[in-house]
């Protein structure tokens, strides 16, 4: 220890971050990536040999009918996983942590609304990643942005596909 | 999270270091331009990229940068004489020029030409606005000069201050583009500071604690739009840009100058904190700038002498338990600076990111890393030239603006991000 110094002072050498506790700091986190477009879908395969056992990767298939409780709302869909087999929406996303939906520019993002209402409601955290190329009209990039941006706390715009594997990563995913 | 690997990359900027070879590409703040005031004024040690140097002004006004230390002894040559257009060592009288060439052994005949094999290492330093900026890279690859505008706008229309940081310069720069912790620890400052209060935007910003955020690749770094609630309808944006490798822009508020950061690293573990303030079409006022000289908006008051801030780690930042429990400050720290100086201090010289709990909202953090990890590798195997070295790549504002729900920012705003020279910044 290093007399004189303040308490800040000490406490922020290299020497005292060695007394860190080495603990773990969290949980494993439960994660579902959902595929909006094909597209998306191909970016997703090459992800999940590297993923976590807590991250399922989907695809949006189509929207269930509304619910009697909330019937201007589809808070429901028919999801895909990587195998092929099909699931709920309100099952996959009922213990997640993050979700997480990725889809290309240009594509159409309905999906988002279904998803993001059934995440609203039960008030799961969104995040949407749109992956763009120098190929895609503004235009277009506009209209998928508009699609998604009221269903995503956090909306992404990233114009290298490796940027989801960075970004899962990142969240511990 | 980072992986150990990622974090030694992006946080290790010495020389030989693929981060430390990326930071070379670049003209990066050496000093204020203050701290040479005049010719054959006494000489300023500094410390870039964990080299020791020395900048001087000769007797013809030239800007020298060179090794701080006497090719004979070692001694610094900060003890030198500064006279009659070189710096002489005050040991043995050896005399250097503006490039580090050594033009004076006094102990050898001058017809030996002795001195001509002695040279230290030097970089070009010159003078834009009221920084003097230095290139460190090689120099058959110097870029063209910065045009940040800040820089550019005539003297009485911009301010420059610079404060140390006892902190590695990544975690300094991460708190430039983190937007979601202004509505916590600086939540105290938007009604008082006199650069910051009486913005119709400061209104948002307090009735929304909880942004939702949209991040933009562009060619030069990123744009991180922070949106909240406005009036029925619309959404009141607040765009931050970032350039490569660490310059930063803080979105506006009413007609208050607008200001911005370069984060530079000293050494590992410290950087220099850059900090601006400029309007892009009027003067300061005399009263605006009186408010930066006394450390308010994102300015500091230093312990006197040093660039060190007068609250800094030893005396705990003068911590104020009484302001933090009564909210005149969320932290108990008084101003803006130092509430994120002194928790990104806390965090240790360099924080171990293999600790951290990202979440969605940290996505501006998460893609400039991405963005510094993919250029570093492209640089270091391919030699491709980093994005922000580009002058056209300076030329970006930040931007407030209320905008329709359905419209995008990074179109409707286009024109409000990019410095267009007469036009006043987009502002609410």
């Amino acid at each position: 220890m290093q007399l004189g110094l303040s308490e800040s002072a000490r406490a922020t050498t290299a020497e005292e971050a060695r007394f860190r506790i080495g603990y773990p700091n969290s949980r494993p986190r439960k994660s579902r990536i959902i595929a909006l477009d094909s597209d998306s879908v191909a970016a997703l395969k090459s992800l999940v040999d590297q993923a976590s056992d807590g991250a399922h990767f989907l695809r949006y298939i189509e929207p269930k009918g509304a619910t009697n409780s909330l019937k201007m709302l589809s808070v429901d869909a028919i999801l895909e996983d990587i195998d092929g087999k099909r699931t709920n929406l309100v099952d996959e996303i009922a213990d997640a942590d993050v979700i997480v939906m990725v889809t290309s520019a240009g594509a159409s993002a309905e999906a988002a609304e279904v998803i993001g209402n059934a995440c609203f409601v039960r008030s799961k955290m969104t995040t949407g990643l749109v992956l763009n190329s120098a190929s895609v009209p503004s235009e277009q990039l506009k209209r998928t942005l508009t699609t998604m941006r009221p269903f995503a706390a956090m909306l992404v715009v990233s114009t290298g596909a490796e940027y989801v594997s960075e970004m899962l990563s990142a969240l511990r995913v | 999270m980072l992986r150990k690997e990622q974090n030694d990359l992006l946080t290790q900027t010495g020389p030989a270091t693929p981060m430390g070879d990326m930071f070379r590409c670049y003209w990066i703040p050496a000093l204020l331009a203050e701290e040479l005031p005049a010719n054959d004024c006494p000489p300023v040690r500094i410390k870039l990229l964990s080299e020791r140097l020395l900048a001087f002004r000769d007797s013809e006004g030239r800007y020298g940068l060179i090794d701080e230390f006497c090719a004979h002894r070692g001694v610094s040559l900060w003890f030198g004489r500064n006279e009659k257009g070189g710096l002489r060592c005050p040991y043995h009288g050896w005399k250097y020029d503006h490039t580090g060439q050594c033009i004076e052994v006094p102990s050898e005949p001058k017809e030996s030409g002795f001195c001509n094999k002695i040279k230290l290492k030097s970089y070009p330093l010159i003078k834009i606005g009221d920084i003097l900026w230095t290139y460190m890279g090689p120099a058959d690859k110097e870029p063209p000069h910065p045009e940040w505008e800040f820089a550019l706008v005539p003297p009485e229309q911009t301010f420059t201050s610079k404060r140390w940081q006892e902190s590695n310069w990544l975690q300094a720069m991460e708190g430039g583009i983190d937007s979601s912790h202004v509505s916590f620890l600086h939540s105290g400052s938007l009604n008082s500071d006199p650069l910051f209060k009486g913005a119709r935007g400061n209104k948002y910003n307090m009735a929304d604690s909880k942004p939702f955020f949209e991040v933009t690749d562009n060619e030069g770094g990123l744009f991180i739009g922070a949106r909240r609630n406005a009036e029925e309808g619309h959404y009141y944006w607040r765009v931050t840009p970032w350039v490569m490798p660490s310059f930063t822009m803080v979105p506006p508020r009413g007609n208050h100058p607008v200001h911005g950061h370069f984060w530079i690293p000293i050494d590992d573990e410290n950087c220099w904190a850059w900090s601006f303030d400029y309007h892009p079409v009027r003067a300061l006022t005399p009263e605006e700038r009186q408010a930066m000289l006394d450390g308010k908006g994102i300015h500091v008051t230093y312990v006197p002498g040093t660039f060190r801030p007068a609250a800094n780690k030893d005396n705990d930042y003068l911590m104020d338990r009484e302001a933090q429990r009564l909210g005149v400050t969320y932290s108990g720290v008084e101003g803006i600076a130092m509430q994120d100086a002194s928790l990104q201090e806390s965090m240790g010289p360099i924080v171990d990111r293999t600790k951290e709990n990202l979440v969605s909202t940290d996505n501006g953090i998460i893609m400039a890393r991405h963005r510094l990890l993919k250029a570093v590798r492209a640089f270091k195997d391919k030699g491709i030239t980093p994005p922000g070295v580009d002058p056209a790549h300076h030329r970006v504002r930040s931007a407030a603006v209320v905008l329709p729900v359905d419209q995008s920012y990074i179109d409707a705003a286009a024109e409000a991000l990019t410095v267009i020279e007469g036009k006043a910044p987009a502002s609410v």
